[in-house]
């Protein structure tokens, strides 16, 4: 017998468990109006990975945009809790340009976002629910950390100027050692300083003994700050079967974020399916009190996974023929419905195609005859 | 996730290259160099599997996980902007991108300059640098012909000896990027295959002379 959950496919079974997940750890679920308004967008673009937005002028003359980040509209409307941090949750779609495609793409997400006064244990539940998230989706996860006070701090620590410190962070997000030597001979730095700014690709592996190694660069209070927060958050979350690195050379986008990074990848899908972070400044340039962490599950991308089902299986075949009396044929499915079987019925000639059946009836005017399954 | 580490190789001139340097760092790659149209071939007693492809495909395979890593020219990887990891700079298959036109062109500062490309991303982050308006004409092959013809008044490409830019009586005004073969990752298999991927590419650094 089959449940009506069992029809759901394993994305939409993880996130039923996922919005149960959070709210038994008391997020709200947060339902956002279709559309946006479009001057969200083009005052705080540089919070968008691009400045390509869907728009549109609504029958009262408003310009609307279709979102292409859940983040900036929660942050907008979400009301403030003063000394207080409230605790979000959504799915939604956003739409965004497709660089192959050259044309805008609707991805589908789910994530959480807790808004207010951010302490270290918010930041510790946050990474929690990020691993466990990864988890409820199958394959094997990896949550990766990062804190962009680190990078930062070591190029402010150099004395890198903007131009150079552009090159730097993109040399950073490829991994591109040969571009930071670059930079480090453009910036005129001696072979110590180099060294420690090559270091960086370098900085990734599990979270203890990568801390450690990290700890050896800090140059500062702001560097060793975040270190000291990485372990706390890592030695915390570090738990079940939650698998967890940090790479210090993830920067991201760093309008948006300011401080944790999360990135979330799942074995056998190419890119990361978890995106979030610390976004203080996004409160801020929207006049809101507090600062802001969250992520985003990337469900269209996690929809990719091979999925084992077997969708393809009938338990019951209901064949009929020309005289077949069409009120037995609807109770023998109906029959079969009520009891949980996929079932369909068939006129004896049409071809099932290549689906498969477990069993078989054969419905004629002389009566119901049993058959075999495929 | 296969066992095997995938890798893409480009085929054509800068493949014989890459073939030779897998070669000196263990990876056997005889079997590619048969004549033959297969595509893809395994290797398991190195525990790697190829995929030939065109080398402007590459970074697009290691970029959506078809392979798990993969060997590239600078070039793609700045027109294309894949994201991907860009681990070693394997110094072979070195050449430069050039401006280059008839040998007796003057520029004429005051008009729109027209430029055949089939870089044209390259071409414009190029001269945005410079603050000069461009039109691109955006070819496919036998750029050189552009600027003979008329059609453009400038070309930027690749230029490695520069006998075809010379045979074509042609001139190289200005080279800006230098470029070469480089290793790329995919991000989530350089999670994932992080030994297997690491080893290849420390090997493959133990014997590159940048």
């Amino acid at each position: 017998m089959r449940s009506d959950y069992q029809t759901l496919t394993a994305v939409e079974r993880a996130s039923l468990a996922l919005r149960e997940l959070y709210e038994r750890l008391g997020y709200r679920k947060y339902r956002m109006g279709q559309f946006e308004e479009y001057s969200l967008y083009m005052d705080n673009k540089n919070f968008l990975s691009s400045e390509r937005v869907i728009s549109f002028t609504d029958l009262d003359g408003r310009l609307l945009a279709l979102r292409p980040d859940v983040t900036l509209s929660i942050v907008r409307h979400a009301s403030e809790q003063p000394h207080a941090a409230e605790r979000l949750y959504y799915t939604e779609s956003v739409y965004r340009p497709s660089a192959e495609g050259h044309a805008f793409k609707e991805i589908s997400q789910m994530g959480i976002e807790v808004l207010g006064e951010i302490d270290r244990y918010a930041m510790t539940e946050v990474t929690l629910l990020a691993a466990q998230s990864l988890c409820a989706f199958g394959p094997k996860g990896l949550l990766e950390l990062s804190d962009l006070r680190f990078a930062v701090g070591l190029f402010d620590a150099l004395g890198l100027k903007d131009g150079l410190r552009v090159q730097a962070l993109d040399a950073l997000g490829q991994k591109n050692r040969p571009a930071l030597e670059t930079v480090a001979r453009a910036a005129g730095l001696g072979t110590e300083d180099a060294a420690a700014l090559c270091a960086l690709v370098e900085l990734y592996g599990p979270w203890q003994p990568t801390l450690e190694r990290a700890r050896a660069l800090c140059r500062g209070e702001t560097m060793a700050a975040a270190i000291e927060e990485l372990a706390s958050v890592c030695a915390a979350a570090a738990q079940g079967d939650n698998q967890l690195a940090i790479d210090l050379s993830l920067v991201g986008h760093t309008d948006y974020y300011n401080g944790l990074l999360l990135r979330g990848y799942l074995e056998g899908l190419p890119r990361a399916v978890l995106v979030g972070g610390r976004y203080d400044g996004i409160l801020k340039k929207l006049g809101k009190a507090g600062g802001g962490i969250g992520f985003a599950l990337d469900l269209s991308e996690i929809s990719r996974l091979p999925e084992q089902k077997d969708d393809a299986a009938l338990d019951l075949l209901v064949q009929y023929t020309e005289d077949a009396d069409p009120a037995v044929v609807a109770r023998a499915v109906a029959g079969a419905a009520r009891q949980g079987l996929r079932v369909r019925a068939l006129r004896q000639e049409e071809d099932p195609g290549e689906r498969c059946w477990k069993d078989a009836l054969l419905i004629s005017g002389a009566g119901v005859q049993r058959g075999d399954g495929c | 996730m296969s066992e095997y580490l995938t890798v893409a190789l480009p085929k054509g001139r800068l493949g014989d290259k890459v073939y030779n340097l897998l070669e000196r760092v263990g990876y056997d790659c005889r079997e590619i160099r048969e004549d033959g149209r297969k595509l893809v071939f395994e290797n398991p007693a190195a525990g790697v599997r190829y995929l030939l492809v065109k080398p402007s495909d590459v970074a697009i395979y290691v970029e959506h996980g078809a392979a798990d890593v993969g060997i590239v020219g600078k070039d793609i990887l700045e027109e294309n902007r894949p994201d991907v990891y860009e681990l070693l700079d394997l110094g072979i298959g070195r050449c430069r991108m050039a401006v280059a036109s008839r040998s007796d062109y003057r520029e004429d500062t005051s008009r729109t300059l027209r430029v055949a490309t089939k870089f044209e991303n390259i071409a414009k982050q190029y001269y945005a640098s410079l603050n000069r308006d461009i039109e691109i004409i955006r070819l496919n092959g036998s750029i050189e012909l552009a600027p003979l013809l008329g059609l453009s008044d400038v070309i930027v490409d690749i230029v490695e000896s520069g006998t075809t830019i010379r045979e074509n009586n042609l001139k190289v005004f200005t080279e800006f990027m230098q470029i070469s073969a480089r290793f790329i990752a995919n991000k989530s298999s350089f999670k994932f295959k992080n030994e297997v991927i690491t080893r290849m590419a420390d090997k493959l650094n133990g014997v590159i002379k940048v």
